[in-house]
């Protein structure tokens, strides 16, 4: 990995993180089923969808990837709809 | 044996540098396993929720923690009373259908109201109230370490008697477990009846997961008039710290299964995105930091959500 390609996937990285830490206490913060269920789904979907956005930039997408982003996107849905339920 | 666990949890070239234990079928297995200790769990407590977490707290725990208090500070052991458990019914009942967390209704319905609903005449009496505490234990920490009122109430010589009610509903657009915890001392108790008196403590509850809702009630009858005071809220002489003991025993059964499943998936992805990331390795596959990280977010939140604050 070259050093420009380092500082784009640190930036991408921190982004994601970022946007995960001002959202999940939204959670606490919107006590509406709808508001949180719309806050948990948009969460698992960027989760997919950067993953697969990243690796796509890095031309390595493999269908395994795919799939390891989609389990990982599940598991966010499920911990936290049962913890905001 | 050596051998099969390295290749399920540490990468090297036997398993093409991708631990068994965090390719895509694990994961979905994975998910699978969370999904159905949620459901094992919340049997086993008495929930049957699909998703979702099932508290941990029961009438008869509330009671013996009580009496364990009592006894640890030369209290009198409480006796259960069931007019005081049926009065803390029809209040939990009440704050359901009426859509209120306090002492008082809006209507201005007190909590002696449900005594005497039941008609249990008391010399003495008190409230304690309690949501979003996922386990017993929680719940009387919450109380115990409460600096306004509640633990007067649980220590309280006075009473004789004790009546707790612990159910489930939506109060205020959230599903929540509400606990109501009356003490009592009948009139029939004294030979000599002094005036009657009551006390109230304030309500225990986790609002906003940060800060409880304000307030001390305190109130004094004497011909069944009673007059509140309300003190306001100090933001510098509160005790809502996070206290990591004190959350671990308000997690509940169902909620410790999938905290610990969490932990070891996120372990896993610590020490095959630390190898890789040591080897300066180029990989086909996803990103075991970035996903560590989320489920680092997910064990927080997990954590967070059953902290109990109080003011």
């Amino acid at each position: 990995m070259n050093k420009h390609n380092r500082q784009t996937h640190i930036v991408q990285y921190a982004i994601l993180l970022l946007i995960f830490l001002f959202t999940v206490p939204l959670l606490f913060i919107f006590r509406e089923s709808l508001a949180r269920f719309s806050i948990i789904l948009f969460l698992s979907f960027f989760y997919f969808a950067s993953g697969i956005w990243h690796h796509t930039e890095e031309k390595n997408l493999t269908k395994a990837t795919v799939l390891e982003y989609l389990a990982i996107s599940i598991l966010i849905f499920v911990v936290l709809f049962s913890v905001f339920r | 044996m050596g051998s099969l666990l390295a290749k399920w949890i540490y990468p090297h070239i036997h398993n093409d540098h991708r631990p068994y234990a965090i390719r895509h079928q694990s994961l979905f297995v994975f998910v699978v396993i969370v999904a159905i200790a949620q459901i094992v769990s919340n049997t086993f407590a008495g929930d049957l929720k699909i998703l979702g977490y099932a508290t941990n707290i029961n009438k008869l725990d509330i009671i013996k923690l009580t009496n364990q208090e009592r006894a640890n500070n030369g209290a009198r052991t409480l006796e259960e009373s069931s007019l005081l458990d049926q009065a803390a019914a029809k209040k939990a009942d009440h704050m359901f259908a009426q859509n209120y967390w306090a002492h008082f209704a809006p209507d201005g319905t007190s909590p002696w109201h449900f005594f005497q609903q039941v008609g249990y005449k008391y010399s003495w009496a008190g409230e304690n109230l309690a949501r979003d505490f996922q386990t017993s234990t929680g719940v009387m920490n919450g109380w115990m370490n409460s600096t306004t009122g509640h633990r007067e109430n649980v220590l309280n010589s006075q009473f004789t008697q004790i009546g707790v009610v612990v159910k489930n509903g939506v109060l205020l657009g959230e599903e929540t477990t509400l606990v109501v915890q009356l003490f009592g001392r009948p009139v029939t108790y004294e030979a000599q009846a002094p005036p009657p008196q009551v006390q109230v403590g304030t309500e225990t509850k986790v609002e906003d997961k940060l800060a409880l809702q304000a307030g001390t009630p305190t109130a004094s009858s004497n011909n069944q008039q009673v007059s509140t005071t309300t003190a306001p809220v100090d933001p510098e002489n509160n005790n809502s710290a996070f206290n990591i003991a004190g959350a671990l025993d308000n997690l509940s059964t169902s909620q410790k299964t999938s905290f610990s499943l969490l932990f070891v998936l996120g372990s896993l992805f610590v020490i095959d995105s630390t190898t890789i990331f040591r080897r300066r390795h180029e990989r086909l596959s996803s990103h075991s930091g970035l996903h560590a990280s989320v489920i680092f977010v997910l064990l927080v939140t997990l954590f967070a959500q059953s902290v109990g604050s109080i003011v």
